[in-house]
């Protein structure tokens, strides 16, 4: 119960009028801190719906690939230049992303605990080459991306996703050069 | 000429390989035991080892001290012409096409569209010098000319179905 | 064989192994008759369009690496899950993506006009000046994505089973080993070392590949995304490069264990050994810059690092595996046969694909043979006598550990051939890259053409000699099929 409680504080939190205005008006916070923590609100939320109803996603999201089809293409789309602007001009898609975050956020906790050591990999793996391409994109584009955000900003995003990059193969390489016998299954 | 050093060599080398692998298959008839085979070929590996290692470092230090990147250090007087090239499918844009034996020549080449491979051929078709065409980069080919005559320029790197017919020519008097 | 029982028996009926050996081996034949094709036009034999030439060079070259590199996934994944516990399923569907991958990129070549070659180069394949539309680039790049997802799969599964059993990819390398924590006699086995050393080059190159695949295909959709063509190139040379060198450390795998059983001698994973194939990982993650010699805009130190490592890369070949496999087989006592034989040719054939290799990673040297035939020249070898003769001795090796089929005269007829016509095709490609022929032209000047003419009719020989193997393999499929399926589970113990 305590963790629905804490996703849905940052859930209302993150909904807060000056919050929405500080966070979308830097390119690097609206990509990679509003929509994350949307995700990670969800995630949070999701603990009691997963509790009260497991019959539900046990019949939707069996094997977890669904549900992480789902999350793949939620982030897939919020990762392009072009759905960030429209987030900030267009109120519905403000809203998709407001909705649709937290429920992908959901559908990944789910996910995660269903999906074999396999899949998991294969996401992660995927993870980098997307995040290395984002960042790839964002430093290398020699224009402006979007309307509402400069290049300057563009070019900082870049170099956030690449950050994320080089971290999560850091991660995969100690993970996969420390000791784990017997741990996975 | 390199071609022709390199051609000697490495046929050297796979005949001498070849040379082993027959020697050790008519020899693989034969049975002993394998523990002094492997205390002796130890021993030899080492030697072996340490010949193919100094060899290899030997070859590094010889082929390393010119490349062809580095920037000719040009005398007084006798500033190097530049030209400028660049590739497109399927031909080439040269800002200047006539030149004298001698002459320091800098070919700085890029490309409008894909990468395209800038080669130089002599008047017997023998590659005498090349550099990559990339889009949004310049690479530079120093080269001087010490015999007249026409020399080809040819596409070096796949580019599209005409890509062996993008040819052009240079003249060296 | 008196020592043959310090070997464990090995599984005699492998149904999926023998289903993706004897598909790789139809994908080899029918890719060679491509490269036949394309030898006898240039050397002015027949009559081939530009179009179809460019056709056939990226149905060729896909062809063959996909069909080594599964044929050589089927030899590790043989071997490995003696040792540890593979999923077949995941084997099962590395198959089926990769067919599907394969079909995708046949219709993408063939109905489309699709021809980028297969290094799909970024950004050729959005701007073929005309030649082909965005259905063909991306029913292309989407099977070759496909294709590597397959792959992908296949390694992360290895990667966790060689986890599982022993505890970590430095320890599947023999790192505990190498350090003095564990004694030389506690290694772990050969196949499990080479077998860590893909997955962990292979994974990288595939995540590689599918960042640059991507790229192109955002490319071909919309070209007004740009993306950096000098890191575009770095990430295709490090995909292409890493995937094409790994199949021969895969292949290699047969080579360990199966001349280690014909001889009855150990190959023992001790130090050097050990060393020498870590040395081989760190060094073919790195080397690929020496495909990007010619590019005087990359950092200086990067191209020189690239020749250094070149010749580094060399040397666990030539001190380590070759010898090895010479002194294993030194007054031995062997008995060959088929497989044997295509398995100790397969040897000459990698350390004889090494030398054009590292006389062209020399920059002075590439300055004047990059991108001639001299490189094809190169990993025909590599390739062509190495990695083939390992697949195919693998097959003759399955086969008769498998089937009471016997070889006859025909076999070692077309032994014979196929060692002496791939050996010419190398040297004739050798050849025209020693007086300057371009690779990858549709046409040759009169004076190209001799060697080409000869790399033909060579070529037509080991076409006849390969489909000789793979009949033979057929026959021992529909020979085992007749048999009682019964003795599915039945293990033996070889030779």
């Amino acid at each position: 119960m305590k963790q629905t409680i804490v996703g849905i504080v940052l859930y209302i939190l993150l909904w807060v009028p000056p919050i929405i205005a500080l966070v979308e008006s830097i390119m690097i916070l609206h990509m990679l801190v509003q929509i994350p923590l949307l995700m990670v609100a969800g995630w949070l939320m999701g603990k009691c719906l997963l509790e009260r109803y497991p019959s539900f996603f046990e019949k939707w999201n069996g094997n977890g690939i669904p549900g992480i089809l789902i999350v793949v293409f939620m982030t897939m789309y919020w990762m392009l230049p072009r759905a960030m602007d429209e987030a900030l001009t267009i109120w519905y898609i403000e809203l998709f992303k407001f909705v649709g975050l937290p429920l992908a956020g959901l559908a990944l906790r789910h996910s995660w605990e269903k999906l074999q050591m396999l899949g998991k990999s294969f996401v992660f793996l995927n993870y980098i080459s997307m995040f290395g391409l984002m960042g790839w994109l964002y430093v290398d584009s020699p224009i402006q991306l979007c309307n509402n955000y400069l290049e300057l900003e563009q070019k900082i995003l870049g170099w956030g996703f690449l950050f994320i990059t080089v971290g999560m193969i850091i991660h995969i390489v100690q993970l996969t050069f420390m000791d784990h016998s017997e741990e996975i299954g | 000429m390199v071609q022709t050093v390199a051609w000697v060599v490495s046929l050297l080398f796979i005949l001498v390989i070849a040379f082993v692998f027959s020697f050790v298959a008519v020899k693989s008839t034969q049975k002993h035991d394998y523990e002094p085979i492997v205390k002796k070929w130890y021993k030899i590996r080492k030697v072996y080892g340490t010949f193919v290692v100094i060899l290899m470092i030997a070859a590094m230090i010889y082929t390393l001290r010119e490349l062809p990147f580095n920037q000719p250090v040009y005398s007084e007087g006798n500033e190097p012409v530049i030209v400028d090239v660049e590739a497109f499918q399927f031909g080439w844009t040269i800002s200047e096409r006539e030149f004298d034996v001698g002459q320091s020549i800098e070919f700085h080449v890029t490309t409008a569209d894909v990468t395209h491979g800038f080669g130089i051929y002599d008047e017997e078709m023998n590659l005498i010098a090349q550099t990559q065409a990339m889009p949004e980069y310049t690479n530079v080919v120093y080269i001087t000319f010490d015999k007249p005559g026409t020399y080809k320029v040819l596409c070096l790197e796949y580019c599209g179905l005409a890509h062996h017919i993008m040819m052009d020519q240079i003249i060296v008097k | 064989m008196a020592t043959t029982h310090k070997y464990m028996p090995l599984k005699s009926r492998d149904d999926k192994v023998v289903t993706q050996m004897i598909i790789s081996g139809a994908v080899v034949i029918v890719g060679m008759i491509f490269g036949v094709l394309m030898l006898a036009a240039q050397g002015g034999l027949i009559e081939l369009s530009a179009a179809g030439f460019y056709q056939f060079l990226t149905i060729h070259g896909t062809a063959m690496i996909g069909s080594a590199a599964l044929a050589a996934s089927a030899i590790m994944w043989y071997f490995l899950s003696h040792y540890v516990e593979l999923s077949k399923k995941v084997f099962n569907l590395n198959l089926i993506l990769f067919l599907t991958g394969v079909v995708m990129t046949i219709i993408g070549i063939f109905s489309f006009e699709y021809a980028s070659a297969w290094t799909f180069l970024y950004p050729l394949p959005a701007l073929s000046a005309g030649a082909w539309g965005t259905t063909g680039a991306l029913l292309y790049l989407g099977g070759m994505l496909i294709l590597g997802v397959g792959f992908l799969l296949l390694y992360i599964d290895t990667g966790r089973a060689i986890i599982k059993k022993y505890g970590s990819l430095g320890k599947g390398l023999g790192w505990d080993v190498i350090a003095g924590k564990k004694a030389e006699k506690d290694a772990p086995p050969a196949t499990v070392v080479a077998s860590t050393m893909v997955t962990i080059v292979n994974i990288s190159a595939l995540t590689a590949g599918a960042t640059v695949l991507i790229v192109n295909m955002i490319s071909v959709i919309n070209p007004a995304f740009t993306f950096n063509p000098l890191l575009a190139k770095n990430l295709t040379y490090a995909f292409g490069h890493i995937f094409a060198n790994a199949t021969i450390y895969m292949a290699v795998i047969a080579v360990y264990e199966i001349l280690a059983r014909y001889t009855g001698r150990p190959w023992k994973a001790n130090k050097p050994f050990l060393i020498a194939w870590t040395m081989s990982t760190l060094f073919t993650m790195i080397v690929y810059p020496h495909h990007l010699l010619m590019d005087s805009a990359m950092p200086k130190w990067i191209l020189i690092l690239g020749q250094i490592l070149s010749y580094a890369n060399g040397l666990p070949v030539l001190i380590i595996t070759a010898y090895g496999a010479l002194m294993i087989v030194y007054k031995s006592g062997i008995k060959w046969d088929m497989g044997s034989s295509l398995i100790f040719l397969s040897m000459f054939g990698w350390t004889a694909g090494v030398v054009p290799a590292l006389v062209d990673s020399a920059i002075v040297v590439n300055h004047v043979m990059h991108n001639t035939k001299w490189v094809p020249g190169h990993f025909h070898m590599y390739m062509g006598l190495g990695v083939i003769a390992m697949m195919f001795g693998f097959m003759y090796f399955l086969a008769k550990n498998d089937s009471q089929l016997k070889t006859n005269g025909l076999d070692k007829f077309a032994f014979v051939l196929y060692a002496l016509s791939m050996f010419g095709v190398c040297v004739s490609f050798l050849v025209s890259g020693a007086i300057s022929t371009p690779r990858r032209f549709a046409t040759h000047i009169p004076e190209w053409m001799g060697p080409a003419q000869v790399g033909a009719i060579s070529g037509i020989f080991v076409v006849i000699g390969i489909t000789i193997f793979v009949l033979h393999f057929v026959r021992y499929i529909f020979g085992r099929n007749k048999k009682s399926i019964s003795s599915e589970t039945k293990q033996v113990k070889v030779i």
